[in-house]
């Protein structure tokens, strides 16, 4: 079980009067590629920061990948995250004064304690597994496309072959062509590493890729706004 | 290391803003260190115009004024002091050795001084150090000069060069039949003191030039190569410096000319009359001092403001930080690195600069204002100094540092 929540309760305001997130039971099955949609403001980012060990949970029981992130402390998330958890955003993936190549050279880095030190080697072969040449890898950020950059942005959500792969709409701002390029790197790694997926968006056509499409709606017993 | 390297080309991607950033705490570093330079630089050469001497002695006046005449050759003494009372006061047990000094002549500005041989024996400046000759000997005939390094150098006299000396101070009035008699046997070496300024003749030298020898008033007088000793008799000096055999009696024999009862004299502590002396004339010290800090505050007001503004920028930055696993201490760690950094460079920046102002302004320094400034800005306290900026640093840098940190924790 990559991720085993069971009464989940999340409120962004301390008194815990508006409870935003209330999720009595929920699963995702290692190697699985699940798709999670709702409508904007339901809570779906939230819910990928409490299981990513970013925000942290004051009720209910949060594992993933084995691991009881309810009780850990911030210092451990973190360090739990770094080597466990990929995470690719909508937009602003990348650190826009260092090129790809660092980018994802600095992502290795914070997860360096539990993996053996990635090579040089490996983080090439992976941008041009991504169709990225090396000249792109060398240019700052801002001289890629958006399509290039989210690819970039796999790169460096995956070099360190997390467990658990999180995408907060990662497609939305790219046109189909670049989404479907998007969607077929992506899923190729996933594949080829294991890695569970879990993967918001708005955007049902993309639901043939995944095992499974759920709701926010469907899980969530909290009060949504 | 990651930090470094992170911190780096953040800044530069942002180098706009932090140029002017770097440049401001420049300017604010080259003014602190250069103030604080400047200020212990002068103070010590003061200090340090002469030491070893344990009273200076002169007529009854202040005692900045006597410091002044006898010391710094600036201003005049209002009385001499007779040669009987000199006799006296050197003849004592207690006393070692005794320097006169004997002023009221110049030679193109600058000061003549008689004096004897024990001034080339016994004065010092700086940590004990004794006077040197560059060239030649001391005088030992009654028209030899000695004369200080700056007055050769800026006078380009050489040894055995003849010189006039007259009478009075700042004019050259006097002439004789053999208008030139004096003659240049040593030239000191650079002592960085008034001594530099001054030219040396015997006491009787003095006399010598004292006598009248103005034309038409000179019928009376004697014949230059004929002067006798009687003509060339000591009646009085201006001032006299003393080593004592033991610094225990220093007060005993400075109460005791204190209470001479011949005639009202005036004994000093050299280091209390510096002190003294200094205090009255560094008003400006506190003032610059003050002005410099004012400057390094709002330089660094401009580090942080500088910083705070980024973090506007970089909500972002911080998100994706925390989302690839950096603890909320790591940016607070990376934004510290940044402001480190810029006062790093301006550290270096800033000293470099000065290092070579001050290599450039030496020589005017010393030839206008009679300043010596080493070039070494190195000194214990300037380390402090920078010490205390990079603390400052830090204190405010902690505003963004911790604007980002507190950031990091409360990231969606
Ligand atoms: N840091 C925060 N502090 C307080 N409220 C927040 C914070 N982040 C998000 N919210 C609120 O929580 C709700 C859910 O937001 P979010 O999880 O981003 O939804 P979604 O990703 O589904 O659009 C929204 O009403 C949003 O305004
Ligand atoms: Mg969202």
């Amino acid at each position: 079980m990559t991720v085993n929540i069971e009464n989940l309760r999340y409120a962004y305001d301390k008194k815990g009067n508006e409870t935003l997130l209330d999720i009595p039971r929920w699963n995702i099955a290692k190697g699985e590629k699940v798709l999670l949609h709702g409508p904007s403001g339901g809570g779906k980012s939230t819910l990928l920061n409490l299981i990513s060990g970013i925000l942290r949970s004051s009720e209910g029981k949060l594992e993933v990948m084995g691991e009881r992130l309810d009780k850990m402390n911030e210092r451990e998330r973190d360090r739990f995250r770094a080597n466990n958890v990929g995470y690719v955003f909508q937009s602003f993936n990348l650190f826009p004064f260092l090129n790809a190549y660092e980018n994802v050279d600095l992502s290795l880095y914070f997860s360096q304690d539990a993996k053996p030190k990635g090579s040089k080697q490996e983080i090439e072969n992976l941008l041009s597994e991504l169709n990225l040449s090396k000249s792109d890898c060398a240019k700052p950020i801002r001289k890629l496309s958006i399509g290039q950059q989210q690819r970039v942005a796999i790169a460096r959500s995956l070099i360190k072959k997390p467990g658990l792969l999180i995408a907060d709409e990662p497609t939305s701002s790219l046109d189909e062509e670049n989404r479907n390029q998007f969607m077929s790197v992506l899923l190729d790694l996933i594949n080829e590493q294991d890695t569970t997926l879990l993967f918001v968006s708005h955007d049902l056509s993309l639901r043939p890729h995944f095992n499974r499409a759920e709701a926010l709606a469907g899980i969530n017993q909290g009060k949504t706004i | 290391m990651v930090f470094l390297g992170l911190a780096f080309k953040s800044l530069i991607s942002r180098r706009g803003s932090v140029v002017l950033t770097c440049l401001a705490m420049t300017v604010s570093i080259f003014v602190i260190l250069g103030v604080e330079h400047i200020r212990t630089q002068a103070k010590e050469s003061f200090y340090n115009t002469v030491s070893g001497a344990d009273l200076i002695v002169g007529a009854r006046t202040g005692s900045a004024n006597l410091l002044l005449y006898s010391v710094f050759r600036i201003g005049s003494a209002t009385n001499n002091v007779s040669w009987e009372s000199y006799s006296d006061i050197t003849a004592d047990d207690r006393v070692k050795w005794a320097i006169p000094i004997s002023l009221g002549d110049s030679h193109k500005g600058y000061r003549v001084m008689g004096t004897t041989l024990s001034y080339f024996e016994h004065y010092s400046y700086g940590k004990k150090r004794n006077l040197k000759f560059a060239n030649g000997k001391p005088f030992h005939d009654l028209f030899d000069v000695v004369l200080g390094s700056q007055v050769a150098k800026n006078l380009g006299y050489g040894i055995g060069d003849q010189i006039t000396l007259a009478h009075g101070i700042g004019k050259t009035s006097f002439s004789m039949h053999d208008d030139k008699p004096f003659r240049i046997s040593g030239i000191l070496a650079p002592t960085g003191t008034p001594v530099d300024q001054t030219l040396h003749v015997s006491l009787q030298g003095i006399e010598a030039i004292h006598l009248d020898w103005q034309p038409g008033s000179r019928k009376s007088g004697p014949e230059v190569n004929s002067l006798v000793q009687e003509d060339l008799a000591i009646k009085s000096v201006t001032a006299f410096i003393l080593g004592l055999k033991s610094r225990m009696t220093t007060f005993e024999v400075q109460r005791e000319i204190n209470e001479f009862s011949q005639e009202p004299l005036l004994a000093i502590l050299p280091g209390v009359a510096l002190a003294e002396l200094w205090e009255m004339i560094n008003i400006l010290e506190g003032v610059l001092q003050l002005i410099s800090y004012l400057i390094l505050f709002s330089a660094l007001l401009g580090l942080a403001a500088m910083l705070l503004a980024s973090m506007r920028e970089r909500e972002q930055e911080i998100k994706l930080f925390r989302a690839i696993g950096a603890s909320p201490s790591f940016l607070f760690v990376l934004i510290q690195v940044e402001a480190l950094i810029i006062c790093g460079s301006s550290i270096l920046i800033g000293s470099a600069c000065l290092l070579l102002g001050l290599g450039v302004t030496k020589e005017k320094l010393s030839a206008n204002f009679g300043l010596y400034v080493e070039a070494n800005i190195f000194s214990t306290n300037s380390v402090l100094l920078l010490s205390l900026v990079v603390i400052a640093t830090v204190a405010v840098a902690s505003i963004p540092s911790l604007g980002a940190y507190k950031q990091a924790r409360s990231v969606t």
